[in-house]
């Protein structure tokens, strides 16, 4: 009787859940929550005058890609990273996090198909999601459609302001997804 | 004298036919979208705030508050050219529109205006629902009617632009408007 609980325990711990991943096979998105952190992946096309765009030295669109991993969140109630975020009763597609690190974590941001990429240091991050319900008319009468949009702002020592960094998808591309815990 | 009375109601009711009309107005912006027999007349105003629909289509940046005119067919090439939902009133949407329509805009009020020639324009309505949370859980919604207007010049048809001009729902009527025959 022992065995099979142990078995279970095995793949349990074997098998995180990404608690949210969007992916419209131009864009993708997840974040991971595990014990010891939030692991946050973004890959979209960089906007014109964005950081991604100049630090990607050919012409024509870049497609970056920004991974960080917040750890910690400083204060007497949250000891955990994962605790820093609330995520919606009813819709699991919200979610607002409010990292602050008590020391500073890397953000990647790498230039896809090539070899260009820099880090951010950063000291607290706000990101937020929101799900956009919208109607309207069209040839076929009344359609509705989802978005889901995810918003980071970050600051840290080598950044003026706060950094936005935001992406958007249609509801149908995003929800949760198995994934095999790193 | 039943068929005089049926005549007369008929005669009646085609007279004071009622037409769809949307409005949406604050201190600052307004869009009117009124439906005739064979066209829709739109009326927008605003302000050339960076970005803003105006700003793209004057192509000046100030808190002037400007005035776009549009007549818009109803049908083009034997086709709808515009939609009009029943179920929401608040809710249109140019379908397939003839390249070339004009655009006439001002300074509001001013009788000088200019003319462009678009090379194409799509204008629709939505209603949107955006839901977030705050750091503490509890969920924030707002409610908005969405006026989305993409455009093109016809020397530039290559350059799409778009703009959208929210409005909170209880700044908007959808009514009907007696027709008249001097529209």
């Amino acid at each position: 009787m022992k065995y099979p609980i142990i078995l279970l325990s095995f793949f349990v711990c074997l098998i995180s859940r990404a608690d949210i991943f969007c992916d419209d096979s131009e864009q993708s998105a997840s974040i991971q929550f595990t014990d010891t952190e939030v692991a946050i992946r973004i890959s979209k096309w960089a906007s014109p005058d964005s950081i991604a765009a100049k630090l990607s030295k050919k012409p024509g669109r870049a497609k970056a890609l920004f991974t960080m991993a917040f750890t910690r969140k400083t204060g007497p109630s949250v000891a955990r990273a994962r605790e820093a975020c609330v995520v919606g009763k009813g819709n699991p597609l919200l979610l607002s996090c409010q990292f602050l690190e008590s020391s500073p974590v890397k953000v990647k941001l790498s230039i896809e198909g090539s070899d260009e990429s820099q880090t951010f240091d950063i000291s607290r991050a706000d990101f937020r999601s929101a799900v956009e319900s919208n109607r309207f008319v069209g040839a076929q009468g009344v359609t509705q459609e989802e978005k889901v949009s995810f918003t980071g702002i970050m600051y840290g020592p080598g950044l003026t302001s706060g950094t936005t960094l935001s992406i958007e998808f249609q509801g149908k591309d995003c929800g949760p997804a198995p994934r095999i815990a790193r | 004298v039943h068929l005089l009375v049926y005549f007369f109601l008929f005669v009646c009711s085609g007279s004071f036919a009622a037409f769809p009309t949307i409005s949406c107005e604050t201190d600052r912006s307004l869009v009117v979208v009124e439906e005739g027999i064979d066209s829709v007349f739109v009326d927008i105003q605003g302000q050339a705030l960076p970005n803003s629909f105006f700003s793209k289509l004057t192509k000046q940046s100030d808190s002037s508050v400007y005035q776009l005119r549009m007549s818009l067919p109803k049908v083009h090439a034997e086709k709808p050219a515009f939609a009009l939902s029943e179920e929401e009133p608040l809710l249109f949407s140019t379908l397939e529109l003839p390249s070339g329509l004009e655009a006439v805009w001002s300074l509001a009020p001013s009788p000088v205006s200019q003319t462009v020639k678009l090379h194409s324009f799509r204008f629709r309505s939505q209603l949107s629902r955006r839901e977030s949370l705050t750091p503490q859980g509890t969920v924030e919604r707002k409610d908005l009617v969405r006026f989305g207007i993409s455009f093109a010049f016809a020397d530039k048809p290559e350059e799409v632009l778009t703009a959208d001009i929210d409005f909170s729902p209880s700044a908007c009527r959808a009514g009907e408007r007696a027709w008249s025959p001097a529209r």
